[in-house]
Order: C-alpha cells, then sequence, then structure tokens
C-alpha cells in the first residue's frame, strides 16, 4: 500500500464541507478526499473501505468517489456500492426503531429528544445518506425514565449492564444501551456527557428546547441547535479516548453548515459548566480537518472556562475510559451530600444481581470503585 | 398481481407514493422501507426513476410517457418493464394505485 490509509480516512471524513473561510457566502466545493490521479490500488481500497465501515463513513467514500474527488476501478465501486446499501438498510431499520420508540414514549407521556445520528443526519447534513448511524440514542427526561425502561423490557430488549442499585440509573446515570431481539440497539440517555459532567447537565431543562426532525411522514423531537452542538462537541470529545472522525465530522458540521449563534452556544455551555469540554471538541475539530476561521471556531479558540468546567472537564479526562476512575471523578460533582451518598453507596455496595451478571469484567471494576470507597482499593 | 397489472393498463388510476416510507438514495439504488412491511425494497437500474417520478405520480401512461423521454425512447419500450416495478412497488407497500397521496 502506497497511499496513507488513516489519511486518506480523514480526508474522506472531511468530504463535502464548505471551505475553510467564514465570510464567505457560498461554499467552494467539495474538499478533495484522494490526491492520485488514478484509481486506488485494491489493498488501499480494501483497507479504507474496511476502516470507513467502522467508522461509518461508508456514505462520505461514496459522495467522494460520486463527485470525483476519489477515484476508483468499476469493481471498488460495486464493492463500496454493496457497502453503502447495507449501511443504509441499517439505517432505514434504526429508523424504525426510532419511530416505534417517540410512540411508546409519547404514549406513556414520557419527554425525550433523539440524538446524533437518527437526528442529525436529517437536519445538519445535506444528504441523509452522507451519515450512517449504528444505533438509536434518545434523551429522556428523568422523570420518566422508569417508563422508558418498562418500554424497553416489555419489547424484549436486554440491557447491556444491570442497573448497580434500583432508581441508580435515573438518578446518576449516563445512559443505557438495550439490544432488542432483532438484534437493533438503543441507547437511552439520562445525560450527555459521562462523569462529571453528566452531572452539571440538567436533561429536563435540555428537553425544555427542543427542535424536530422528519422521519417518513412523522415529525420526531430532537434538541435546538445550539444544544445539538454542544452535545456534537462534548461527544467529539469525551466519547472514546481517540476521538472518532465521525464524532469530529459532526462538531465540523455544526461549525461549518448548521452554525449556531455562539452566543447561545455559549449560553449553554454556561448553564450546564461544559464550556471547556466543548471548546476542546470544536478545537479538536478544527485541528483534524484544518478548518480555518468560523464564528464558533472563533469563540471557541477565545473562550475563557469559568474554573468549575475546567475542573469536571480535566476530572472526565483524567478519569480517561476506567469504569472506576470515572466513576469516582463523578462523586464530587454529584450534587448534594445524600445524593453523594446514595451514589457512593451504590457503588460500593451494588445489588447482587449486578455482582452476578455475565458480563465480563463488570465485577471487577465494581470492586475496584468499592475497593477505593471503603479504602480498600488501589 | 394479475388484476393490478390489469389495472395498470386501464390507464385511468394514479399511481402515487404511499405515505411513510423510509428511504436512502446512492450510487446503489434506492432503499425503500413501508411503515407496515417486514422487509425493505432496493431499487437499482431504472428503478429509482420510477420512485423519482412517483414524486409527482401519475397513471401508468403519464409515467410511462415521463420515463420515456427520460430514457429517450417511446413510451411502449417501457410500459412492460414499469408495469412490473409497480406491480413490485405496491406488494413491497412503498406505492400504490387511486386515493393515496404523496408522501412528503
Amino acid at each position: 500500500m502506497g497511499t496513507d490509509v488513516d489519511a486518506l480516512l480523514t480526508r474522506v471524513a472531511a468530504h463535502g464541507l464548505p471551505a475553510d473561510r467564514a465570510d464567505q457566502a457560498d461554499p467552494a466545493g467539495p474538499r478533495v478526499a484522494g490526491d492520485a490521479a488514478g484509481p486506488l490500488d485494491d489493498d488501499t481500497f480494501g483497507a479504507l473501505l474496511a476502516a470507513a465501515r467502522r467508522e461509518r463513513l461508508v456514505g462520505l467514500l461514496a459522495a467522494a468517489t460520486a463527485e470525483g474527488a476519489l477515484v476508483v476501478t468499476d469493481t471498488q465501486r460495486a464493492e463500496l456500492h454493496r457497502a453503502h446499501r447495507e449501511a443504509m438498510l441499517a439505517c432505514l431499520a434504526l429508523e424504525r426503531l426510532a419511530l416505534a420508540v417517540h410512540d411508546g414514549l409519547a404514549a406513556a407521556g414520557v419527554r425525550h429528544a433523539f440524538l446524533k445520528g437518527v437526528a442529525w443526519c436529517h437536519t445538519h447534513y445535506p444528504d441523509p445518506a452522507g451519515r450512517a448511524f449504528g444505533d438509536v440514542d434518545v434523551l429522556v427526561d428523568p422523570d420518566g425514565w422508569d417508563a422508558a425502561v418498562a418500554w424497553c423490557e416489555a419489547r424484549g430488549a436486554r440491557r447491556h449492564y444491570p442497573e448497580p442499585r434500583p432508581g441508580f440509573d435515573r438518578r446518576f446515570g449516563r445512559s443505557v444501551a438495550w439490544t432488542f431481539p432483532d438484534g437493533l440497539e438503543l441507547d437511552l440517555h439520562r445525560t450527555l456527557a459521562p462523569g462529571p459532567l453528566g452531572q452539571t447537565i440538567r436533561p429536563g431543562e435540555a428537553l425544555d428546547h427542543l427542535g424536530a426532525f422528519p422521519l417518513g411522514d412523522r415529525s420526531l423531537p430532537r434538541l435546538e441547535a445550539a444544544l445539538e452542538c454542544v452535545h456534537a462537541a462534548l461527544h467529539a470529545t469525551l466519547g472514546d479516548p481517540v476521538p472518532r472522525l465521525t464524532a469530529l465530522r459532526d462538531v465540523a458540521q455544526f461549525a461549518l453548515v448548521t452554525r449556531p449563534a455562539p452566543g447561545a452556544v455559549e449560553a449553554w455551555c454556561r448553564r450546564f459548566r461544559v464550556g471547556a469540554a466543548v471548546r476542546a471538541g470544536l478545537l479538536g475539530a478544527a485541528r483534524r480537518f484544518g478548518l480555518g476561521p468560523a464564528p464558533l471556531l472563533h469563540w471557541a479558540a477565545t473562550y475563557v472556562p469559568g474554573p468549575t468546567e475546567d475542573r469536571c472537564f480535566h476530572a472526565t479526562v483524567a478519569a480517561g475510559g476506567s469504569y472506576a476512575r470515572q466513576a469516582l471523578a463523578t462523586l464530587p460533582a454529584v450534587p448534594g451530600v445524600r445524593a453523594k451518598v446514595a451514589y457512593a453507596l451504590a457503588l460500593a455496595a451494588p445489588r447482587r444481581t449486578y455482582l452476578d451478571g455475565d458480563e465480563r469484567g463488570r465485577l471487577g471494576r465494581l470492586r475496584r470503585v468499592g475497593g477505593v470507597l471503603t479504602g480498600g482499593g488501589r | 398481481m394479475a388484476g393490478a397489472r390489469a389495472d395498470h393498463h386501464g390507464g385511468s388510476r394514479r399511481w402515487a407514493r404511499r405515505p411513510g416510507v423510509l428511504s436512502r438514495a446512492g450510487g446503489f439504488g434506492v432503499a425503500l422501507w413501508a411503515p407496515e412491511a417486514d422487509a425493505p425494497v432496493v431499487l437499482a437500474g431504472t428503478g429509482p426513476a420510477v420512485w423519482e417520478e412517483l414524486a409527482e405520480g401519475g397513471t401508468l401512461d403519464e409515467l410511462a410517457a415521463r420515463l420515456a423521454r427520460r430514457y429517450g425512447t417511446e413510451p411502449d419500450t417501457v410500459s412492460a418493464d414499469l408495469a412490473a416495478t409497480l406491480d413490485a412497488l405496491a406488494a413491497a407497500g412503498v406505492a400504490g394505485a387511486g386515493g393515496d397521496s404523496p408522501v412528503r
């Protein structure tokens, strides 16, 4: 392979973004995804397609080839079309799940808003075929959490991890992942970020500010654009140890295409004390894709986070992907002494069913948390 | 389906997309999933063009005429394939003839 697949994939992830300059009224056309005058060799193409599948970038890879930004052979194009079709059929199946979830939660009177791919592909991308997704994400009002869980259970869905203690997810959890009998996955979110930052976000307030997106002949709820932008930046910064290209593309899409007013984004950052993390997400996308100045990126470059924002962000980042460290880092951010005690108790002494589950590593990670909380751990 | 075919050739019933169909289009064609269907359908070849024309809708003859213009051929040439495609779309629940309104 003579071509750097990672570099190629990064450029695919940036395909179709408007030109860098914020003061241009019209986009200057698509970014070029590949430099080669001729088609990629089969090994490079195979590695690129595999990486694009993993990163859910097959739609943008298909767009880059269709628009001539990347040259492929007929055989490679046929393989890409098969992969794109497969990804889009999966998205349609997930959209059917989203419709069922919406009907179920609405019937139960549960306030909710769809997040990430299922909502953003229809609102912030010019063509939903360019933004694939692998599950349905929905933010649920904590007051309706139990009804949402009951809805999932009634349809035979299995949660990936049991709840440490009854009521823990509704009070302290970030999200709970479910798999339905047909293999489709749903993430019920209580909040929009992991660790300490998840405690500073008040989902009830977020759900007071809804937008909508079309699905079939229906209209489903999503968060307002400025708050979606905040969520995209949080997810890019904190969602994975190494930011996923899809998450960074979402951030770039908000910064350069949707362009929520910086003042509106800042208001949410101050309100939920997430400015330091949002700033990092925006600047991370700008660095990764070489984005030039845009109002939101200028705002990020000049934003000064408050001390609490900084502290919560650094505590979340320092905890990394470790469940135990995230759990411990979250404790100071849990509001109120009684809630702190309940949180610590749930982690130090989870109910038996939690420890008896079959997910590898759960017992160990809880023992580590419990050990630290009771003075016996590392 | 034989009866449905006879209706196509009657020429007076309007074909249209059914409401609520989920869709994605790309180089692979068009993937469609009707609200009540158990499985999706994927259109390739000239199928996506038929789907595009169904956004406006029309009788078999009208659809055949528009598709013939698009491909630079005669309506009679496309009518048989069009009727078969409409049958398939009706079976998949994504299109129908008669009083259905097009999806948005």
